[in-house]
């Protein structure tokens, strides 16, 4: 049987999955400006953090009164329930792609870097895992979301490189650019996107399966 | 991109708007005061029930809700010693109007019971009752209704084959579903629900409340409810009744969500009492 | 080891379980006991048992049927004594039908095969032993010749038919006449008190008078056919008697029969006892017309008593407002069941059968009284009266029955009538009355079963003992109201107490008794089978 209030919950559903186009998108984005050192297209992604911000807050309303009204059972909780977090995440996700924006932006200042060290390369993986955790989501794909668990491995690998790649190469932090810190912290935040994209792979392997794989390694 | 990343409008209110706004005063209570003898049942209520919009009465037992129902048609004349201050206008006029028959008032105000109460007729007959005793002898516009009203009632397809069968043998939630047919079959304007799922199991249930939220598009409906969960389900408007006194009315999300009153609050939640 | 008191046997509420049902057992066995008895002596009045022959020790002998055995009266309980009784028939020779045989007398019991069994237009029953039949040229056939049954029984036949014939012509076909010219006779005399011209009423006479002697002609023609055959037979001590075949109803050989002859002899008998009319102060013959009475008379109470009961229900239980009146008017009807139906039987003289009658007499039947000798039509006992006296006794158990129905039913259907926009009326005629038919009708079938079984206040308005016509015939208007009539249980008091001859009487009670039970039996199964088919209509309903 299907009930009118369901309705609702694919409503939900559609919200969280714009929210996560627009992250996608906003990284994307973020990505063309460090690598062109456009700074329209940058000022552009902090422009849309807003609206993923208040998608976040729509997505938690609907989320309370859908738990209110509609006394959801089995796997319409762990949909709810799960929502909330990769709602958080995707958040965060337009976040760090708005820090990366701030950062893009002071490294233009300064004049275009030449060396971009392995930024690009990880920002293209984590695009990549990100649409993974995304497509998992919407086609309800296991396989998909156990492939983001290994893939967040590689941007881990990459950020330390580029740790590398700067620390390692001169061995002589005084050599080291303020432009190259600020890339140092790009790279982070596409790490911090990859964990981002672990996190909502992991909520979607809970509304498939209900198990918690949170902490396991 | 998918269909889906077009910025749609605002969905909190989910409800498609129907065609017209009604009017919100459909049903008012103004100043409702009434008693069974010397005992105050229910003290100044005022109420407004919008036009095709339902709305939910809770409360707990004894707290006046039903009543406040059964005197919308005007049920509660069959008891003793019953009085009444304030009044109760639908569409603007006087339920109370002396110019007005209670059978007529009857007659705009369907009604569907706690339990279900199929006439020991046939299926066909249970439907028309409403039509037969206002002296509709037509047999085509008996047809025609008997099968709108089934429909309505999404019961048409599990009975076409045997309308001339006892309505006794039909399940639980069948007969409920008959009996909302048989309600609505002279096309009332409101349909007023005392508990109609209490006796029905979750199926049955679930069937029931789909059906109200169809049948407001075109009635105005006002539900009794022991069921919070049933109320915040169906409703667009909830009424919270408590000894007698109407303690908060309004958007069913308010007071689920948020209600402005501690005792609303409470009973809601489970901590009342 | 401490004793529990938990651990004993019975528990200890329920020590007098086997108390009430000793109640059941008792009022079953009395039941049944009463049932069997009937059952078993209603039935044995149409068995045809051996007849022996018994020879005394003084030399008399007698011929006759076991009727029962007892101790005699006065012997000693250490040494009882029984005799016998035996149905001997020939009540005009030897006074009595019955003998009493004291059993140590008896020398010698012989079955002889050529006892015959008669049962007699008069006279009542007779045990012969045959000698032969003289037929009306006085030619004899003996006995023992193989031909001599089968030739008695076609005279019995040729008898049955022309008393048949008789019987047409005289009651049917003569009463016909017999009405006419008496409605003729009050016309003439109205007409010449109001000197009117006569003339056609005269003519018109004239004309049935010719009628009369017509048929009586031909009543006269067909008696004369009657078969002047006799038998010649001898009694139990020898003497010689000659019996006209014609006054011969049924004749067997009870000592010949095979089981098969007595069964279908059996069925001769109750056919006769179901279709055909008394003879011989009712102890013999049928009881078609009681019968045809009650059935009457208790469908017709009934018919009267369901609509006055249901409406007078529907005015208490819906309409009137409760207090202290309507509780003294439900008190009165409840009392009313149980005042003795005697004190009916005096209202319903009193009131309906001289109050009611008279008056209706007077005004719709003014002429007839006038002219009649002041023979009153309804101003008598009769079907109408009867019906209506035990129509008003057995009213309570209606209403009553009909306000518990109509209390039972389930508030829900009463209230989803009015909610539908149905009026009182419509919901009583539409919903309540329907949904109470089945309580309805158990409250009509207890009163028909009261109805069915009353006795004395019929004695008083209107049941005879021998009534020569039924309530229901093919004159117009078919339905005679007015007429008395005869009842099962009238019957069965008149047999028992008021019969000339007790004894012969007696089977004739226990299967009228046996008739009445049946006929109760199937008016209620009647009532019941109505009853349950409306309450199927109720099945599924869980309310």
């Amino acid at each position: 049987m299907q009930r009118h209030f369901h309705d609702e919950l694919r409503q939900l559903r559609d919200d969280l999955i714009l929210m996560g186009e627009r992250s996608l998108d906003m990284t994307r984005m973020v990505l063309q400006a460090v690598e062109q050192g456009d700074d329209s297209l940058a000022l552009q992604v902090r422009g849309m953090d807003d609206r993923v911000d208040d998608l976040e807050k729509r997505v938690d309303r609907e989320i309370m009164r859908y738990l209110t009204l509609f006394g959801p059972m089995g796997s319409d909780v762990r949909l709810l329930l799960a929502a909330r977090d990769i709602g958080h995440d995707l958040e965060r996700i337009a976040d760090e792609a708005s820090v990366i924006a701030k950062r893009a932006m002071v490294i233009s200042e300064r004049g275009p870097l030449k060396d971009l060290l392995h930024v690009p390369a990880e920002g293209i993986i984590a695009c990549e895992v990100l649409r993974l955790a995304l497509d998992s989501f919407i086609e309800g794909d296991l396989a998909k979301a156990r492939l983001v668990l290994e893939r967040d491995a590689e941007i881990d690998a990459l950020n330390r490189k580029n740790y590398e790649a700067l620390f390692g190469r001169s061995g002589d932090a005084a050599k080291v650019s303020a432009s190259h810190v600020e890339l140092i912290f790009i790279s982070k935040a596409l790490e911090r996107i990859g964990d981002h994209s672990k996190n909502i792979a992991e909520q979607v392997i809970f509304i498939l399966s209900g198990e918690d794989i949170r902490h396991a390694r | 991109m998918p269909a889906t990343m077009n910025p749609t409008t605002s969905r909190i209110q989910v409800r498609p708007a129907t065609e017209k706004e009604g009017r919100q005063d459909y049903i008012s209570i103004r100043d409702f005061n009434f008693y069974y003898g010397a005992k105050k049942a229910l003290e100044s209520i005022k109420l407004d029930v919008p036009e095709r919009r339902v709305v939910a009465f809770i409360g707990p037992s004894g707290c006046g809700k039903s009543t406040l129902l059964r005197n919308l048609n005007r049920m509660n004349d069959l008891v003793d010693g019953i009085r009444h201050e304030g009044d109760i206008t639908i569409n603007g006029r006087s339920i109370y109007d002396p110019g007005l028959e209670v059978i007529s008032l009857r007659r705009r105000v369907g009604m569907v019971f706690q339990k279900s109460n199929p006439f020991p007729k046939s299926i066909y007959e249970n439907v028309v009752y409403a039509l037969r005793v206002m002296g509709v002898r037509d047999r085509a516009i008996l047809d025609e209704a008997c099968e709108t009203s089934l429909r309505k009632a999404a019961l048409w397809d599990e009975v076409k084959d045997r309308l001339q069968d006892s309505a006794l043998g039909l399940s639980g939630g069948q007969m409920q579903r008959l009996c909302i047919a048989r309600a609505i079959a002279n096309r009332p304007e409101i349909l007023l629900m005392d508990e109609p799922c209490s006796a029905l199991d979750p199926i049955a249930t679930g069937k029931i409340e789909e059906l109200i939220h169809e049948l407001k598009e075109q009635f105005t409906i006002v539900i009794v409810t022991h069921s919070m969960q049933q109320a915040a389900r169906v409703s667009d408007r909830t009424a919270f009744f408590y000894l007698g006194k109407l303690i908060e009315y309004d958007t069913t999300e308010k007071i689920f969500m948020n209600p402005s009153q501690a005792q609303t609050e409470a009973y809601i939640s489970g901590r009342f009492g | 080891m401490a004793h529990h008191p938990a651990d004993s046997a019975t528990p200890k509420g329920e020590p007098w379980v086997w108390f009430t049902s000793l109640g059941l057992i008792v009022g079953l066995v009395m039941v049944v006991g009463l049932l069997g008895l009937v059952l078993v002596n209603g039935f044995s009045v149409f068995w045809a048992p051996q007849v022996p022959t018994v020879k005394l020790a003084d030399g008399t002998t007698h011929i006759g049927q076991l009727a029962q055995r007892r101790i005699r009266p006065g012997s000693p309980a250490s040494d009882p004594r029984f005799e016998r009784q035996y149905q001997v028939g020939l009540k005009e020779l030897n006074g009595n039908s019955y003998v009493w045989v004291d059993e140590k007398k008896v020398a010698q019991e012989s079955f002889d095969p050529s006892v015959l069994g008669l049962e007699r237009m008069e006279n009542g029953p007779a045990f012969v032993v045959p000698v032969a039949l003289v037929d009306s040229k006085g030619a004899r056939l003996e006995a023992g010749a193989a031909n001599f049954f089968p030739a008695l029984q076609a005279e019995l036949v040729h008898a049955a038919e022309i008393r048949e014939q008789l019987a047409d012509i005289n009651r049917r076909q003569i009463g016909e006449v017999n009405a006419e010219m008496e409605s003729l006779r009050i016309a003439q005399r109205r007409a010449e008190d109001r000197r009117e011209p006569t003339q056609a009423i005269v003519d018109r006479l004239a004309k049935l008078d010719a009628r009369f002697a017509e048929l009586k002609a031909s009543a006269d023609q067909v008696a004369a056919g009657i078969s002047s055959a006799k038998l010649e037979a001898r009694d139990a001590s020898g003497r010689a008697l000659s019996l006209p075949a014609a006054s011969l109803v049924r004749a067997w050989e009870p000592n010949r029969m095979t089981f098969w002859d007595r069964v279908g002899l059996l069925c001769s008998r109750l056919r006769e006892f179901l279709f055909d009319e008394p003879r011989e102060a009712n102890t013999e013959g049928g009881l078609m017309p009681a019968i045809f009475g009650t059935l009457v008379m208790t469908v017709f109470m009934s018919l009267l008593v369901t609509p006055f009961g249901v409406i007078a229900a529907i005015y208490l239980r819906e309409y009137a407002k409760d207090g202290p009146i309507l509780r003294a008017v439900r008190i009165c009807v409840n009392n009313l069941a149980g005042v003795p139906s005697i004190v009916f039987g005096v209202f319903g003289l009193g009131f309906f059968v001289y109050v009611l009658g008279g008056s209706l007499d007077r005004i719709f039947f003014a002429d007839q009284l006038k002219y009649n000798n002041n023979t009153p039509v309804l101003g008598t006992g009769g079907l109408l009266w009867c019906s209506l006296t035990l129509a008003l006794m057995t009213l309570p158990v209606v209403i009553v029955a009909t306000e518990e129905a109509l209390s039972a039913v389930p508030r829900g259907m009463r209230e989803a009538s009015l909610a539908a926009g149905a009026s009182k009326w419509q919901t009583i005629r539409d919903i309540l009355l329907p949904a109470s038919a089945p309580g309805i009708l158990t409250g009509v079938i207890l009163a028909m079963a009261r109805g069915a079984g009353e006795v004395a206040p019929l004695m008083l308005v209107g049941v005879v003992k021998l009534a020569p016509t039924l309530p229901i015939d093919g004159l117009a208007p078919f339905l005679h109201l007015d007429r008395k009539f005869m009842h099962l249980g009238f019957h069965i008091f008149d047999l028992g107490f008021q019969s000339p001859d007790s004894d012969a009487a007696r089977p004739m009670v226990f299967a009228t008794t046996l008739l009445l039970i049946i006929l109760v039996v199937c008016l209620n199964l009647g009532a019941i089978t109505i009853r349950n088919r409306l309450r199927a209509r109720f099945k599924g309903a869980s309310f």
